[in-house]
């Protein structure tokens, strides 16, 4: 799972034909551990036995996991509960993870990173507050921050509770930390608006040596700025941020990230794939084609999310191509699935909350 | 707040010190008025005649509700028992929902019809939608001949706003909320004057039944009708409205449902195609994650219709009746589907919850005999295929509008 030449090492004909194999035994393992799911597979009339490509595998919609719980583990076993933000007026996803799943994907992460990172641990910025789990369990956000926080060292949490940014403690953390390359990491949105476009720029602040920014999450909120990816990075690189890498994941296959790859493409990790499908027909589609993306994630162990149908829309670009010489499929997400227009009785004027 | 009839204008500081005051205070029409009658047939016949509008299968419904000729059907219902005198009850606020687009309009034109002045709240989600009714009721409401009606009009939109529609109630003698569980909960909650109405619709939920050899029977000109009207009732609104069927029973023998499947929904899909009701992309995802929710909590459930082309109707089956197939889910061309031997098996399975169910082929007599088995509150009304959205204030959600929105002084 964790090949020693890196997450990008096996070129992809090779890294799918393993991925098959691994998926179709994590098919059997959630048909055998979690009734609902089996039950789900029994009613699409999924072939009993391996599929035989990866676009036989079965696939669940992310929104599934927004209307029930899934779970291949019993109550005693879970370790924590992830739940997305979720759009306004829908249920967030829910995403139980027991010790050993939780485990995969903090490896994952780490496999995957150290192809950017190397195996020095660097002092790290957080574009966020401290974490906290709340009653329903951590937060997509919350998610993202626990499984990169390991990555680095001598954290610094640039909000303060409340929201705003600590300019004069990341001064001084700055100066502290002024003799090797940082790591800075968070939301998108976050990053732009407290960092990049927000008081420490303003403030003038830049990293000692050139440094590496690290961000995900959507773009929606910097788009409707009219911010574009090239914005972002000339921003960072006033910060001597001379890296930025944007990730693509999500809380339903947390540590299976795809890393921005040195020419703006999306890299699939070795445990990790994707596939692109008709918006309509869900029938899969070639590369160079736009559609909806399939993930798929070799890591969930607790629920079957190994599988899973997102409504971000994308295509794939290339395999194997990468500059830097990074063996995997190359695709870009291109924004996500138009809302649907339809209104109901029962929706419509539910109260704001 | 904006004003959006009689005219378009924000609502300013003098609205409320002005307009407000004296809306509030106008005296109501008489109920079955000639004034609201010729302005709901004005209405009618400008929509009818506007090929933009009449187009819109939602629209030229409402027009041909709004016709004179069907007004006049209710006129014997507005006669006061012996001894006594029927009037509007005054003031009536309508809070619409955002869904079933025409419904404000349904709404209001009954509470008109009783002789009330109305207050009546739109969402701005529904306005893109109705804009162009809009235009044309602003159009008449100009008119000298409906002063009656445009002082007793007040059509707004606002973002919720419980101060606001506090504000509203307090001059109201009635309150009609549109909308699901959560947004009746929310509404009641806010004052009404003391000796004011309410009336709430919650969520709904809606079954069709087919009689099996019926439908089996049925030459194919009878089945393409059927699955013509069975496509009216549910994909009108996207089959989001309440008396969208959602599940649908054939009843008879094991294998003559399963006939009876085989030809209603290829027929079914045969309409959807014909009319291009694809929906859109993000509706045939939704469809697909309501069919799996559901398939995860019913045993032995099957997804036995599933078009290639992503088109609906998509079909989950169950073996047998689980609560978890009332669950209220997104519509957009999902059905669940239950065989049952008998329509009377049915029966039991209703709760306070159901409120239509659209019935193809059975007896007068078994229907009757079905409708009395039924338990408390549950089912009020079985119409026929085609009727499911037919609004009908005489007799909606078992209540009797007009009754509701008019009140009776005894006389001596």
């Amino acid at each position: 799972m964790f090949p020693a030449a890196g997450a990008y090492s096996v070129p992809v004909a090779d890294q799918q034909a393993w991925l098959l194999g691994e998926l179709n035994r994590l098919t059997a393992w959630h048909a055998e551990r979690c009734p609902a799911y089996r039950r789900i597979l029994e009613a699409m009339g999924t072939a009993p036995g391996p599929a035989s490509r990866l676009a036989d595998v079965p696939f669940l919609p992310a929104q599934l996991f927004k209307r029930t719980l899934l779970s291949s583990v019993p109550e005693t076993e879970v370790l924590r509960q992830l739940r997305s933000s979720g759009t306004t007026g829908q249920a967030p996803s829910r995403i139980v993870l027991d010790r050993a799943t939780a485990d995969r994907q903090a490896r994952a992460l780490g496999h995957i990173l150290h192809g950017y990172l190397g195996s020095h641990r660097r002092p790290m910025v957080i574009v966020d507050e401290p974490v906290r789990s709340g009653a329903g369990g951590f937060t997509a956000r919350g998610a993202a921050q626990l499984g990169f926080a390991p990555l680095g060292r001598d954290h610094f949490y640039l909000l303060q509770p409340g929201g705003a940014a600590d300019v004069d403690g990341l001064r001084t953390w700055l100066a502290a930390h002024a003799g090797e390359p940082l790591l800075f990491f968070g939301m998108t949105a976050l990053v732009w608006e407290h960092l990049l476009d927000g008081p420490v720029a303003r403030a003038g602040l830049r990293c000692a040596h050139p440094s590496l920014l690290l961000h995900g999450g959507g773009w929606k909120r910097l788009a409707a700025r009219q911010v574009a990816p090239a914005d972002f990075k000339a921003a960072a690189r006033a910060l001597n941020l001379t890296e930025t890498r944007d990730y693509y994941g999500m809380v339903e296959q947390t540590g299976s990230i795809h890393v921005e790859d040195d020419d703006g493409p999306l890299l699939t990790p070795h445990g990790g794939g994707v596939l692109v499908r008709h918006p309509r027909t869900l029938a899969p589609l070639p590369p160079g084609e736009t559609g909806l993306l399939q993930v798929f994630s070799v890591l969930p162990l607790s629920y079957p999310g190994h599988s899973i149908l997102t409504e971000d829309l994308g295509r794939v670009v290339g395999t194997d191509d990468s500059p830097a010489g990074r063996r995997g499929t190359r695709f870009v997400v291109l924004g996500r699935l138009p809302a649907s227009e339809l209104r109901g009785c029962s929706d419509a004027t539910a109260p704001a909350p | 707040m904006n004003l959006l009839l009689p005219a378009e204008t924000p609502a300013d500081e003098r609205f409320w010190t002005e307009a407000w005051p004296a809306f509030a205070a106008r005296a109501p029409l008489a109920p079955f008025a000639e004034e609201a009658l010729l302005f709901l047939d004005a209405f009618a016949k400008r929509v009818l005649l506007d090929p933009a509008l009449r187009v819109q299968p939602t629209f030229a419904t409402l027009a041909h509700w709004s016709r004179r000729g069907h007004l006049q059907g209710y006129a014997p219902l507005f006669a006061a028992r012996p001894g006594a005198v029927r009037a509007a009850r005054g003031v009536i606020l309508h809070l619409a929902p955002a869904n079933v687009d025409t419904l404000f309009a349904y709404s209001w034109f009954t509470a008109l019809l009783c002789g009330n002045a109305n207050v009546v709240r739109v969402s701005a989600r529904s306005l893109p939608v109705i804009a162009p009714l809009l235009g044309t009721l602003r159009a008449l409401l100009a008119e000298p001949a409906f002063a009656a009606v445009r002082e007793r009009t007040l059509l707004v939109s606002y973002e919720h706003d419980d101060a606001l529609t506090t504000r509203l109630s307090a001059a109201c003698q009635g309150r009609l909320v549109w909308g699901g569980d959560e947004t009746v909960r929310a509404i009641r909650a806010l004052p009404l004057p003391a000796t004011a109405i309410e009336v709430a619709f919650a969520d709904r939920f809606s079954f069709a039944a087919l009689a099996a050899d019926h439908v089996a029977g049925l030459a194919g000109a009878e089945l393409a009708r059927l699955a013509e009207d069975f496509c009216n009732d549910a994909f009108q609104f996207g089959q989001k409205a309440c008396a969208s069927p959602r599940v649908v029973v054939f009843t008879g023998t094991c294998q003559a449902c399963a006939v009876a499947a085989g030809r209603f929904w290829p027929a079914l899909s045969t309409v959807v195609r014909d009319r291009g009701l694809l929906f859109a992309e993000a509706d045939g995802i939704a469809r697909l994650a309501s069919a799996l929710a559901m398939a995860a909590a019913v045993p032995g459930a099957r997804l036995t219709v599933r078009p290639a082309d992503g088109a609906p109707p998509l079909v989950l089956a169950a073996p047998t009746w689980q609560p978890e197939l009332r669950a209220l889910h997104d519509g957009a061309g999902f059905f669940a589907q239950l065989d049952l031997p008998a329509l009377a098996s049915l029966a039991p399975l209703l709760t306070p919850r159901d409120q239509t169910l659209v019935a193809a082929g059975y007896a007068a007599e078994e229907l009757g005999d079905f409708a009395r088995r039924l338990p408390a509150r549950s089912l009020d009304r079985i119409v026929a295929p085609g009727h499911a959205l037919d609004f009908e204030p005489a007799a909606w959600d078992g209540r009797n509008l007009f009754e509701v929105l008019t009140r009776e002084t005894a006389l001596p």
